[in-house]
């Protein structure tokens, strides 16, 4: 048995200084790992990122974390990673790491992932440059998660996005903006590796609870929608055995 | 140009008024209906308006009697009174509890009456004097309808609707102006429809730096905006209703904003 916290969307700034760590209290007797699902800062700056820093150094489990789209805002992702890194955050991007916990070898894969749709409503690699670009990044994204995902030894794998892969756990956001919030080619290369659980965030408004069509738990963690500090997932050993 | 009678005593006593005034150096711009009428509108009937700084007015009116106006008792705090025979002579100095400027002195233009020239108050801060009077028995549009027709392309209309637009006799003004067309042109029609308008603070919200907050709900119903979604601590609240209030001058801003709680109790879930 392997229990994985998991929280996304903290959006730290100067003003949340302190304000989160207090919350932290407990992981230790509830989960074996903490999963970061990206936008830990507002702006993407530096000095934000000392903050996230701040409040998630030296915590009792190992912390794995991708970014997201706003830790990118300032071109600063690459100071953003290293900074974390430095107090012993494992940032991951396109990349696996393993937990030894427990239970058994957890392996955690994460890509931020990106923007694309869902089958039948997204975009794709046809048009303008523009156009192109964009459902490419998308495509690359999940190429990236499969590639890591797979490259993991590990007794259980659980990936990690900032963007979503599937729509359920969209639900409560405009159905417009739903192509802005996630990308199927994600869910699809989770099914691919067996994933027993895939955690993201991004989709303040959406829902906590969804699935691949492959049958992955998929898990919504942005703070708006969890209302307490991270969310506690227990995986079972009928879902930590390897389904490939 | 041949005045009627009336009309013709009404413009001797102006012009004897103003070239007292300009001899003793008193700053003042001619107001009121002649203002309007050295602007293009019709010939008033009725009396004669100065402006005056506050702190002017007791000497404007000594200027008056010596030039042989009697004084009058004025009931009104806001402007003193004087007669050159049966013609009554305004000096406004606070009117509608506005207290008149250097700066509403500076913008007004020399301008020739009947052929002696005079600072002649600027149309928008004339048109302003005139709606600012508006009130519960104030309330008849006729003259400053007649007035607005004959400035209306001397008027910014905009810092008109800025600066009287909360007051409801002033909005009904704009509303009969627009509705008939006489300021078609202005800023009404110029208006970013709501859906619009909607869609660009929001993306301002997201991309200001003081706010980057993406998940804003902005509606817009007539000049009343409702903010709603959740942000992360009470200060952006504060941030998102400034950029709000800067990005839409006239509206009313609604908070329905909340903020971001994760204070809910910890909860295992077995994944099976």
């Amino acid at each position: 048995m392997i229990t994985v916290a998991a929280v996304g969307d903290v959006h730290m700034d100067q003003e949340m200084r302190g304000r989160y760590r207090p919350r932290l209290g407990g992981l230790a007797g509830d989960a074996d790992v903490l999963l970061l699902a990206g936008d830990l800062t507002k702006h993407g700056t530096v000095e934000e990122a000392q903050v996230v820093a701040d409040e998630f150094r030296d915590l009792p489990v190992p912390v794995v974390a991708v970014l997201g789209n706003h830790d990118y805002h300032s071109d600063a992702h690459e100071e953003i990673a290293a900074l974390l890194r430095a107090v012993g955050i494992t940032v991951v991007e396109g990349e696996g790491t393993v937990v030894a916990c427990p239970g058994g070898r957890l392996g955690v894969a994460g890509v931020k992932g990106f923007a694309l749709g869902f089958p039948g409503q997204c975009a794709s690699e046809f048009g303008e440059p523009e156009m192109k670009c964009f459902a490419r990044s998308s495509r690359e994204a999940a190429e990236r998660l499969g590639a890591a995902l797979a490259s993991l030894d590990a007794d259980t794998v659980v990936a990690l996005t900032h963007y979503a892969p599937v729509r359920d756990t969209l639900a409560g956001e405009p159905v417009e903006i739903f192509p802005f919030l996630g990308s199927y080619l994600l869910a699809e290369a989770i099914d691919a590796a067996g994933a027993a659980l895939a955690v993201h965030g991004h989709a303040h408004r959406g829902t906590e609870v969804g699935m691949t069509a492959g049958g992955v738990p998929v898990r919504n963690v942005a703070l708006p929608v969890l209302g307490r500090p991270y969310g506690v997932y227990r995986l079972d050993e009928r879902t930590t055995q390897p389904t490939r | 140009m041949e005045h009627e009678p009336h009309v013709k005593e009404l413009l001797t006593t102006l012009k004897r008024a103003a070239s007292a005034l300009k001899a003793h150096e008193v700053p003042f711009a001619l107001s009121g209906g002649f203002a309007a009428f050295a602007r293009g509108a019709p010939p008033s009937r009725k009396d004669v308006d100065f402006v005056v700084l506050p702190e002017d007015a007791e000497r404007a009116l000594r200027v008056l009697i010596g030039i042989g106006f009697t004084p009058a008792d004025a009931p009104e705090d806001w402007l003193l009174k004087a007669y050159d025979g049966e013609v009554e002579v305004d000096l406004l100095h606070t009117p509608a509890n506005v207290p008149i400027t250097p700066a509403t002195l500076a913008r007004a233009t020399p301008l020739e009456v009947d052929s002696v020239r005079m600072p002649v108050m600027d149309a928008t801060d004339l048109v302003l004097l005139r709606m600012r009077a508006f009130g519960e028995h104030e309330c008849d549009f006729s003259g400053p309808l007649l007035i607005a027709r004959a400035l209306r392309e001397q008027v910014d209309w905009d810092r008109v609707r800025a600066e009287v637009g909360d007051s409801p006799y002033a909005a009904a003004f704009l509303g009969l102006l627009t509705r008939l067309g006489v300021i078609s042109g202005g800023e009404q029609e110029g208006r970013v429809p709501p859906q619009y308008l909607a869609g660009r603070l929001q993306r301002t919200l997201a991309e200001d730096p003081r706010t980057a907050e993406q998940e804003i709900r902005v509606r817009v119903v007539g000049d009343d905006v409702y903010l709603s979604g959740q942000v992360s601590c009470p200060r952006r609240r504060g941030r998102v209703l400034d950029v709000a209030r800067e990005q839409l001058p006239g509206y009313r801003i609604h908070d329905e904003l909340s903020v971001v709680r994760f204070d809910g109790p910890i909860r295992e879930e077995r994944l099976t």
